[in-house]
């Protein structure tokens, strides 16, 4: 189970990071001949600080050279000098970061008259070292340019926090959460302190902490502070000060309740001289009705013929959330109805196990951030330390982050661009190759268990051996050194921490560097590791179908994936045209559907992730309005969800089903397993549940559909239900009937529904298209 | 059928007594009847939608109760107050089709999440209540009610002969609780009500004696047999009264 989870964490981050994916796919039988060297800046090759021309006369004296420059409120430093007036500037580079946006302006005092000033501002990559190019020029073809050394610093401390407020306040603990603070250069996080106590860090994305192991009934102080990248902190702590709530009452000598993640199983004696049925609270509302015996038990956990006071009564509460407190009651009932005793008990639902505590990836990807902006090469996890040899001449900017001597190469390749193998030789991949096993990196070595034949999901062996992830700060980089599954689930925080994760992979043949790691692997390891799929495939939405011609590749495994992806594209592009609906597709949408084709073919052939789609088959793809433009857009948004989360990957991965549904007429395949059509109402076994009560102008959705033979629980899980408002329930019926009858879907014929969550979201309509050994068509068309 | 305002006022009264001593509760702010709003006309945009020149006054009566927006019928059902939203109220008719009056001569009255109970506004069919599921493939247009009244009444005898009954846990009345197929459980256990009065679904196994009930109340069966073709020319006309309404 651990195994399969840090592979779905490694997968997803894959797919988070493939936002920022600028770079072409790289071929892995081409890959070992493509060895990128690092891109020449404006100053390349300059042997001299200063190479000016005499009838330029470049001139830079801010900043000065070896000066200490601090960064202004807009997080900016001022760049200018004084050049010939006949002469122009070309631009002002410090690393990536450029800008030709001067402003000339009279001469200066003291300075004679062929000359005029020049200034620019830019925001520096990061603080510490840096080197500014400036270049000017004048024609014809006379050029000069000057590489200008100096330090940044930023003396800004961040604002202070706002709205801190403390709730869910328990007998032990309470949840604290505050607004964004903002800085000039840019938050490294928060950090929050209880009573005084050793400061927590936050990553800046992360407003809230949940403070736990306190004692009842006592009252507590915390404060936050805002980090900023430099590490200066905001000059006055917000505080607010609570009271943990009194001790649960003891629980109730008749009931014991057994909390557990998602639920908790209630156990009480019962009375069968008295109880003739019980009626169940949770947190004061009722979630269920039944008689004596529905959940009487005897000693061996067997149903009892007759429930006797030798019995007990064993209730199952879910679902439930996550380490939440609850309160449960119970109510016997006399024949009469009146209530002849009421027992109740508290107790909190258990959290699931993190491998790597949060305290822990928070305060990795929040120094990792501030390592990259203070211009370190690498961060090294405190868990890591001992096991990293740090180059020699390092300097040491704060604990765990350093700056080598010699970065000259890999530094050429951050931020990262695409995926490729770089030969580089310098102190940063030196330390990379060092702490890596021999010929291979942490990451290849975990997955040597997969079987090599065939295409397989890539599953990792979380390991304690180094993982290094690179971890870009608005542009500046730095590595991080942590355990494998330390790394991978700090990578997983990219996102929220408003930075951009690469994985690195150390062989005994270079190091690649890649945002998608599967995509890296196939470069590295071609043969030894199975890798295909939509997702790894090149093509984009920018591909012209009509001239692409690799249909066919990889023996042909693809090909019809590959038509349902170009139909979907597109199909969304024509139709974002023709009704000018706010959709375009960019790296993450692509990337989801991709992911989507991939997991519904692989339904589609009950096969090993990824498996290339068969042929005739009809596809439906639910929008945010149905195929006549009528709303539908929480329906759409269900549908979307219940498959695939978030737009990501099946949550539960037992979903990955849903994307394969067959019709069933009239619901015959729920009915004939005795399930009524609003079996979410009306089944004990699954009541109460999301739509129980719901109010007046709200429908219970499900999916998947009834009219399928995934229904309720056919599929091995419980369809996923949710209130919708019943304005979009008759346009979502039509949607499905539309989709029947216009793809030609029969009883029984199996079909594809494919999630695509920007197309929902842009309010896209739905459309249905068939994918044949000709090639795919529209069947169900969108029209007003 | 209209029923006279006296006999629409009793049927409905005995639905309320007999619903709030099965347990539910009854706004406040509706218990009683209250013929003073009874003349409250319907808006202007009744008349546009559903192209009538008069509404009856049965409706403009039930309206003015405050019965709306609540779960006050069988299964969760709620009175849909007077349409606002062309767009929204004409989508609920989105599957009435094959019926022996023009599909936009009748109003939505009930919702039942699912199954729409609509009201005849005009012709020999006026007055009737008519149902239709949301559902791909059930095609199930019949006539739920002669009369508004009548509706009340079978309810009302559903409780009193107790295949409905009120349950805690949603605070709903349920037709059938706890049996696998309420429609079943209708016909055999409540041989003097009449099945389709009540919001629930027909299953498939019974679509023969549905046909059988479309063919009695004038269905057009051969519209029913083409289903889905049939609804794509309703949903065509609706999409052109939509267009016209709003041009």
């Amino acid at each position: 189970m651990r195994h399969r989870y840090l592979g779905k964490a490694v997968l997803a981050a894959a797919v988070v990071v493939s936002l920022v994916a600028t770079g072409a796919w790289v071929n892995p039988s081409a890959a070992h001949a493509d060895v990128a060297q690092p891109a020449p800046g404006g100053c390349a090759g300059m042997t001299v600080p200063e190479e000016n021309h005499s009838s330029i006369r470049l001139r830079v004296d801010q900043p000065g050279s070896g000066a200490q420059v601090s960064v202004d409120e807009q997080g900016r430093i001022a760049v200018g000098g004084i050049l010939h007036k006949q002469a122009t500037m070309v631009d002002v580079s410090d690393e990536q970061v450029a800008t030709a946006d001067f402003t000339i302006g009279p001469r200066p005092d003291g300075v004679a008259a062929w000359a005029v000033s020049w200034s620019t501002g830019l925001r520096p990559p990061h603080l510490g070292d840096n080197q500014v190019c400036v270049r000017a020029k004048r024609d014809p073809k006379r050029t000069a340019r000057i590489l200008r050394s100096f330090t940044v610093v930023d003396l800004i401390p961040p604002s202070d926090v706002p709205g801190l407020t403390v709730g869910e306040v328990t007998s032990s603990g309470a949840v604290v959460s505050w607004g964004a603070a903002t800085d000039n250069y840019g938050l490294a996080g928060y950090e929050v302190s209880v009573d005084g106590g050793s400061p927590h860090r936050t990553t800046v994305g992360t407003r809230s902490y949940t403070v736990t192991g306190l004692a009842p009934s006592t009252g507590h102080t915390v404060s936050v502070v805002a980090v900023d990248l430099a590490g200066n902190t905001s000059k006055t702590p917000a505080t607010a000060s609570f009271a943990t709530a009194a001790p649960p009452p003891p629980p109730n000598a008749n009931l014991t309740i057994t909390p557990e993640e998602g639920g908790a199983t209630a156990v009480w004696q019962p009375d069968p001289a008295t109880d003739v049925s019980y009626r169940a609270f949770l947190d004061g509302q009722p979630i269920a009705e039944f008689p004596l015996d529905q959940y009487c038990q005897d000693a061996n956990g067997n149903p009892a013929s007759t429930c006797t006071t030798q019995d007990t009564i064993s209730f199952i509460i879910e679902p439930l959330d996550e380490g939440t407190p609850y309160v449960f009651r119970v109510d016997a009932l006399r024949a009469d109805g009146t209530q002849s005793r009421s027992i109740s008990g508290s107790f909190s639902t258990t959290t699931s196990a993190s491998l790597v505590p949060a305290d822990t990836r928070q305060m990795d990807a929040s120094e990792t951030s501030r390592c990259a902006a203070m211009g370190g090469d690498f961060y090294v996890a405190s868990s890591s330390r001992a096991g990293v040899p740090i180059p020699g001449g390092s300097t040491q900017i704060f604990v765990g982050c350093y700056k080598a001597a010699n970065d000259g190469c890999i530094r050429g390749f951050l931020p990262p661009s695409g995926n490729k193998v770089i030969n580089c030789s310098d102190d940063v991949t030196t330390l990379l190759t060092t702490v890596a096993p021999p010929g291979h990196g942490p990451i290849i070595s975990s997955m040597d268990v997969i079987p090599s034949a065939g295409v397989a999901k890539p599953a990792f062996a979380p390991s304690t051996l180094i993982e290094p992830i690179t971890w870009c700060e608005e542009g500046a980089c730095a590595l991080l050194l942590a355990p494998a599954e330390e790394a991978v689930e700090v990578s997983v925080l990219a996102s929220i921490a408003a930075a951009a994760s690469t994985f690195l992979v150390v062989t005994a043949v270079g190091i690649g560097i890649g945002l998608v790691l599967s995509a890296l692997l196939a470069i590295l390891f071609p043969t030894e590791i199975g890798i295909g799929g939509v997702l790894e495939y090149p093509i984009s939405p920018d591909t012209d179908f009509d001239t692409f011609d690799n249909w066919g590749a990889d023996e042909g495994i693809w090909y019809n994936s590959l038509k349902l992806y170009a139909e979907v594209v597109k199909t969304t592009k024509e139709l974002t045209g023709t009704y000018g609906l706010p959709f375009a597709w960019n790296d993450q949408s692509d990337s989801q559907l991709k992911v989507a084709v991939d997991e519904a073919c692989t339904a589609q052939q009950s096969g090993n992730f990824p498996s290339g789609c068969g042929t005739n088959f009809a596809v439906y793809v639910p929008g945010g309005v149905n195929y006549r433009f009528r709303p539908m857009n929480q329906t759409g948004t269900h549908i979307v969800s219940a498959i695939a989360g978030n737009g990501g990957l099946p949550q539960p991965p037992g979903r990955s089903v849903w994307y394969y549904p067959a019709r069933s007429l009239g619901g015959q395949a729920a009915i004939s397993a005795g399930f009524q059509r609003n079996w979410f109402d009306s089944d004990s076994r699954f009541t109460p549940n999301a739509c129980t009560g719901r109010a007046a102008g709200t429908t219970c959705d499900e999916f998947p559909f009834w009219s399928t033979n995934q229904a309720v629980n056919l599929s091995g899980l419980v369809a996923d239900i949710k209130p919708v408002p019943t304005t979009e329930s008759l346009p979502q019926a039509s949607d499905i009937s539309g989709f029947y009858s216009q793809c030609g879907v029969k009883d029984n014929e199996r079909f594809i529904v494919l999630p695509v969550k920007p197309w929902v979201d842009a309010g896209g309509p739905s459309f249905g298209f068939r994918v044949s050994d000709g090639g795919a068509s529209i069947c169900m068309a969108p029209r007003p | 059928m209209l029923d006279s305002l006296r006999v629409l006022r009793g049927a409905a009264e005995a639905y309320r007594t007999a619903a709030t001593a099965a347990g539910l509760a009854w706004p406040d702010h509706a218990a009683a009847e209250r013929p003073d709003l009874g003349g409250e006309p319907a808006p202007d945009l009744v008349h546009r939608l559903f192209a009538v020149d008069q509404v009856a006054e049965q409706l403009s009566w039930l309206q003015a109760q405050g019965w709306d927006s609540q779960r006050l019928f069988p299964n969760g059902g709620w009175l849909l107050p007077w349409p606002t939203d062309v767009g929204e109220t004409l989508d609920k008719l989105s599957f009435t089709i094959g019926t022996p009056f023009p599909w936009r001569q009748q109003i939505p009255l009930f919702q039942f999440d699912l199954i729409v109970y609509t009201f005849v506004l005009a012709g020999e069919h006026e007055g009737e209540i008519w149902r239709y599921e949301a559902s791909p493939d059930a095609w199930d247009s019949v006539r739920a009610s002669t009369s508004l009244a009548a509706l009340f009444t079978q309810w009302a005898d559903g409780i009193a002969g107790g295949v409905v009954s009120y349950r805690e846990l949603d605070q709903w009345l349920i037709v059938g609780a706890h049996v696998q197929d309420p429609f079943q459980e209708l016909l055999e256990r409540a041989v003097d009500l009449d099945p389709f009065a009540f919001p629930v679904s027909v299953p498939y196994p019974w679509w023969s004696r549905l046909r059988e009930r479309q063919r009695e109340c004038g269905v057009d069966l051969e519209c029913i047999e083409r289903g889905d073709e049939c609804q794509l020319e309703l949903l065509d006309a609706i999409a052109a009264a939509r267009a016209s309404l709003r041009g």
